[in-house]
């Protein structure tokens, strides 16, 4: 295991992947003025590839399948019910700031699934949601995903035709605070306002090749302009050491598992970053009738997810939302895929409630809004003036 | 091997649409579109003339694969000339600093992850990101450092013709192909001004080594 120096390993980015789907659209902010109100809104997206088991989101309309019995769920109240692996791992403040939200897509396929759920109306769903979130951070949005096995078949979407929304992927968590100035003194590491000149000399010098080939390096002029911004940027300070701790990382920085990702995401949220996507690759549970490689898989993340949740979620200067949600809902009986997702939202804005109820046949019913409706609801979460997903047609789950 | 036999379908399926794409003479045509001349100045890359029509691969037949999925149907249009440029991966910038600065910096070492290194066996086209472009230019300087840290040409500041002249030589070592005045003049303005504040003359040759190896010259082929 890679330990600080970053020695070892990284099963890198496959090419064409990614979920933080891009396309650009006009008026959109770069660094931005702030027009989310106080206190400052980020929205984290656990995006979980292949499924997400409505035994997490409503477990008391199956029971008897997927493993759920009277015993092993609870009933959190406002008709909202989920498995005790939840009910036992998260605080209470989550479990009573929690919300199950429907979406009804009637996607079958991974491939439709994962654009189809980071899109509206053709655009980047996450971009348009940070772009119009505005605030001061240096990135707006931001990609932390690690090795994803069959991601190039199963994300086959541009992943960076970054908007004009600054945006970056976090491979490294040390280098991350590094870059923005948090990490420590180096005689021979450049100074920080001289290295700005010099990434504007670096980029001036590369605007022949960038018009060139604006599409093979599209993320090289948009990593450039992201680094301008960041070292534009008042240094932001981070305690490293505090950081491994909080999410027993073992001294491991390399952004491959799903501890490194999650504090990677309070990284990226206490610099600022509105839109944060955090993919775990695995969930594509078939054959999974009584639910344990559901759950095994859920107690594997979920001291992650719960350590966050304390840190950021439940930090009262910060309007941080925690979103888990995947392809879509497991299918009954064989775990296959049904054509709807019920998404956990958690934050301070979250009234505990349910519009992602399914019936003992794991359907949703046939009013439940389709994926701009969470994008909505969470937009109305972080209090943007303007919602850029239309009317939140899930108001009763907000504070 | 799941997933390596994904990967692996994946990457043949693409690689089949791709020769296919291009590879039927008799149906599909070349046609001149939109690609750069190949008589480009120095430093410059084939920028697309759309007035102009380039060369492009135009196909008229299309062609189906296993369940009767359109292969030709997500094709990409592009005009031959341009987005000829590639990132280099992490495994060729491990050999690409010291080849042409003479010595390895040491903060080049655990930086993999940070370039997003595929694992043994992968393979995945490079992509960049604000960190790691920092991280680019730290090792640069780390190893501008040392490239700088000798030779009468680095012992006096820089000024307008010394910077020129360096500058030009460098992004001639570092991009192997001859820089455009405007590229010189970049890494003449970071030279001469961008380091004003840096008192140690060696290190402020260092700063704008490492700017030119930050460009997409050395980071790209």
């Amino acid at each position: 295991m890679s330990h600080f120096s970053r020695r070892g390993f990284l099963k890198g980015l496959a090419a064409g992947t990614g979920a933080l789907i891009g396309s650009r659209f006009p008026g959109a902010s770069w660094i931005g003025e702030a027009k989310a109100a106080d206190p400052p809104a980020s929205v984290v997206i656990v995006y979980l590839i292949g499924g997400y088991n409505s035994i997490f989101a409503s477990a008391d309309s199956i029971v008897g399948k997927f493993g759920v019995t009277a015993g092993n769920h609870t009933v959190l109240g406002n008709g909202l019910a989920v498995d005790n692996v939840y009910a036992n791992n998260f605080s209470k403040f989550a479990l009573n700031h929690m919300a199950a939200v429907g979406v009804r897509h009637g996607i079958t396929a991974h491939v439709e699934a994962v654009p189809a759920n980071w899109s509206y109306k053709g655009k980047n769903a996450a971009f348009l949601l940070a772009s119009e979130m505005g605030g001061a951070g240096a990135t707006k949005a931001a990609l932390l995903k690690g090795p994803i096995a069959l991601g190039g078949r199963r994300t086959k979407v541009p992943l960076a035709e970054a908007a004009n929304v600054s945006f970056d992927v976090v491979n490294d968590i040390a280098a991350k605070v590094k870059a923005l100035g948090g990490g420590p003194p180096d005689p021979r590491a450049p100074d920080r306002t001289i290295a700005l000149s010099g990434m504007q000399a670096a980029r001036a010098m590369s605007d022949n090749s960038l018009q060139g080939s604006p599409q093979s390096l599209v993320t090289l002029g948009d990593g450039y302009d992201t680094a301008i911004g960041t070292l534009s940027s008042a240094p932001v300070k981070f305690d490293l050491p505090s950081l491994d701790t909080a999410y027993k990382l073992g001294g491991v920085t390399a952004v491959n598992s799903f501890a490194t990702k999650m504090c990677a995401a309070e990284v990226m949220v206490r610099s600022g970053t509105n839109v944060v996507g955090v993919l775990e690759d695995g969930w594509d549970t078939h054959n999974d009738v009584d639910g344990v490689r559901a759950r095994n898989k859920m107690r594997a993340i979920i001291p992650a997810m719960s350590t966050f949740v304390e840190r950021m979620v439940q930090d009262e200067t910060r309007n941080v939302t925690l979103v888990i949600m995947g392809d879509f809902s497991r299918s009954l009986p064989g775990s296959d895929h049904q054509p709807n997702l019920s998404a956990t939202v958690i934050g301070r804005n979250v009234k505990q409630g349910t519009t992602g109820k399914t019936d003992n046949r794991v359907g949703l019913p046939s009013g439940t809004p389709n994926i701009e409706g969470l994008w909505s609801y969470l937009a109305t979460l972080t209090k943007v003036p303007k919602n850029p997903f239309g009317a939140n047609p899930h108001a009763k789950l907000v504070l | 091997m799941r997933t390596m036999d994904a990967k692996l379908t994946f990457t043949l399926s693409l690689l089949t649409t791709l020769l296919v794409a291009c590879g039927d003479a008799g149906s599909d045509q070349l046609n001149r579109g939109g690609g750069g001349t190949g008589d480009e100045a120095p430093g410059e890359e084939g920028t697309p003339d759309p007035g102009a029509g380039g060369v492009q691969c135009s196909p008229s037949k299309s062609y189906l694969g296993y369940g009767g999925r359109d292969l030709t149907n997500e094709r990409t249009q592009t005009a031959l000339g341009v987005d000829r440029a590639r990132l280099k991966p992490f495994g060729a910038l491990q050999s690409e600093y010291p080849r042409v600065l003479g010595s390895t910096p040491a903060s080049l070492e655990g930086a993999a992850a940070t370039f997003g290194q595929a694992g043994p066996r992968w393979y995945a086209e490079p992509m960049a990101n604000s960190s790691a472009l920092q991280s680019a230019y730290d090792i640069a300087f780390d190893g501008c450092l040392t490239y700088t840290s000798k030779g009468a040409e680095f012992a006096a500041a820089p000024d307008g013709p010394t910077a020129a002249t360096q500058c030009g030589a460098m992004a001639r070592k570092f991009w192997s192909k001859t820089p455009a005045p405007q590229e010189v003049q970049a890494c003449v303005d970071m030279a001469t001004k961008g380091a004003a504040k840096e008192t140690d003359v060696r290190r402020k040759w260092a700063y704008a080594c490492a700017s030119v190896l930050t460009a997409a010259g050395f980071l790209t082929y």
